[in-house]
């Protein structure tokens, strides 16, 4: 175990965080995933030991570091903007570290020149903070907080400020790193995409809560409650109840159809039905087979998202498809279609 | 001198301060740095432009004090003083050498601090 929370408690301003109980492995890459003002970034200050809590303790490496100053934590920070320091150079900014650690001159240009090799970043060098790129902030002070191979790296939104292209560039060489150096990660966002792509595990903060913790697909395709769903973006959130249940097997009634899936729920239980729109998949004709559950319906909105078209069906049913199999199907408002999922693509809770 | 100059100093100086993104200090202390070391790295050398400016205004200020230190510290006369006596003692003709040296000296100094302010820039 690298980290552990046991009753974290913090009020801060407008914020204020409460019955934070947490484990992280070593090694692991989590994501603390939550909408804005949730109190992910306090949560990270808390790890840091920027800031001491008001109740509750911390561990780290099997040590309680609950009362322990921040540079004797030795945990790898990157913040949102990344705080570079604006009046030295990027090669200073990665070394000051190692110079306050005293390190010899030579062992000191060695690891920087490393690092900036590394996050190829080597021509920067020389540059201010402020006349860097956002891209190049970004690698700077991750390079900063790395040099110092910490055993725990803590990135606030690390990916919020940059374009998309330099973002997927940016995550890759991230997986990199923690692949090959073996850091434990605890990763803040409030981007459901970017946590899908990093997470080996999600814990979904809201309102200063940590609201369910699991791994990428518990997250998004079980989520714990309606809240959670909408925030993850599961879009379909049928309501029905259960007609029949045979070995296990529940049929759904959700008014305009039936949908059958696997859950241990009783047979006249009011449920939530939670699909994915990008399990849902549009033909022209019914797909029978018998693992799949068929809608009919008529397209009743079509949004063009780029690469993407986000499908409704009678106004209930989201589907997303790609652009190339909407113009093969020829797929306009008012045309009559079938969806049709997996059972095993269904999420159902007891309402 | 000091008295009537230092308000300047620590009002430009406490604005420094505030300045200095407390981010930068969480991640300084987060690289290693104790408090001092955060000081003496990080807020102090962001502040310093502040600090400097406040020392170019307290010195500004204090250089041309006249009324206080007129009635509590006549000896050793400052500029400002030396200027007053060869007035009333001998009239303008007499006093004008010593203001217009005064002036100068002021301008050169205040000349000197502002270029090398600039220069480390």
């Amino acid at each position: 175990m690298m980290i552990g929370i046991k009753d974290l408690e913090r009020s801060w301003k407008e914020f204020n965080i409460k019955d934070i109980n947490l484990t992280i492995g070593r090694g692991e890459y989590f994501v603390i995933l939550g909408p804005t003002g949730s109190g992910k970034t306090l949560l990270l200050e808390l790890i840091a030991g920027f800031y001491l809590p008001d109740a509750g303790e911390i561990w780290i490496d099997g040590v309680n570091v609950t009362n322990v100053t921040p540079e004797e934590r030795g945990v790898g920070f990157v913040y949102q903007d990344y705080a570079l320091f604006p009046h030295i150079t990027v090669r200073e900014n990665i070394e000051f570290g190692l110079r306050i650690k005293k390190l010899p001159k030579d062992e000191i240009e060695r690891e920087s020149s490393r690092m900036m090799d590394l996050l190829g970043i080597t021509h920067l060098r020389n540059r201010y903070p402020d006349t860097l790129s956002g891209g190049e902030r970004q690698k700077t002070a991750t390079a900063r907080a790395l040099v110092l191979k910490p055993d725990l790296l803590l990135l606030d939104e690390p990916m919020s400020a940059l374009d998309a292209r330099t973002k997927s560039g940016m995550q890759d060489e991230l997986k990199k790193i923690h692949k090959e150096s073996g850091v434990t990660i605890v990763h803040v966002t409030h981007d459901q995409t970017e946590a899908m792509i990093m997470a080996d595990r999600i814990g979904v903060m809201m309102n200063g809560r940590i609201a369910q913790v699991g791994t990428v697909r518990e997250i998004f395709n079980m989520p714990k409650n309606r809240i959670i769903a909408d925030f993850v973006g599961t879009e379909n959130i049928l309501e029905g109840f259960i007609t029949e249940k045979t070995d296990g097997l529940i049929k759904i009634n959700i008014g305009s159809a039936e949908i059958s899936t696997l859950s241990d729920l009783e047979t006249g239980c009011e449920v939530n039905v939670f699909i994915r729109p990008e399990d849902v998949i549009i033909s022209r004709e019914p797909q029978r087979t018998s693992a799949r559950n068929n809608i009919e319906g008529v397209i009743t909105k079509i949004v063009n998202l780029g690469a993407i078209v986000r499908i409704e069906i009678n106004g209930e049913l989201v589907a997303f498809t790609t652009k190339q199999s909407a113009e093969e199907l020829e797929l306009e408002t008012g045309k009559h279609v079938h969806a049709s999922f997996k059972s095993t693509a269904v999420h159902v809770l007891k309402k | 001198m000091l008295f009537v100059g230092l308000p300047y100093l620590v009002n430009t100086a406490r604005e420094g301060f505030r300045t200095v993104d407390e981010r930068l200090e969480n991640v300084s202390r987060s690289l290693g740095a104790s408090q001092w070391q955060t000081f003496q790295k990080v807020s102090f050398p962001l502040a310093f432009p502040s600090i400097y400016n406040g020392c170019i205004l307290a010195w500004a200020r204090g250089i041309s004090e006249f009324s206080a230190v007129l009635i509590v510290a006549y000896f050793p006369k400052s500029a400002p003083i030396l200027i007053y006596e060869r007035f009333t003692s001998f009239g303008l003709q007499s006093s004008r050498p010593v203001a217009i040296l005064f002036v100068l000296v002021c301008l050169a100094i205040f000349i000197l601090l502002r270029s090398f302010k600039w220069r480390k820039k």
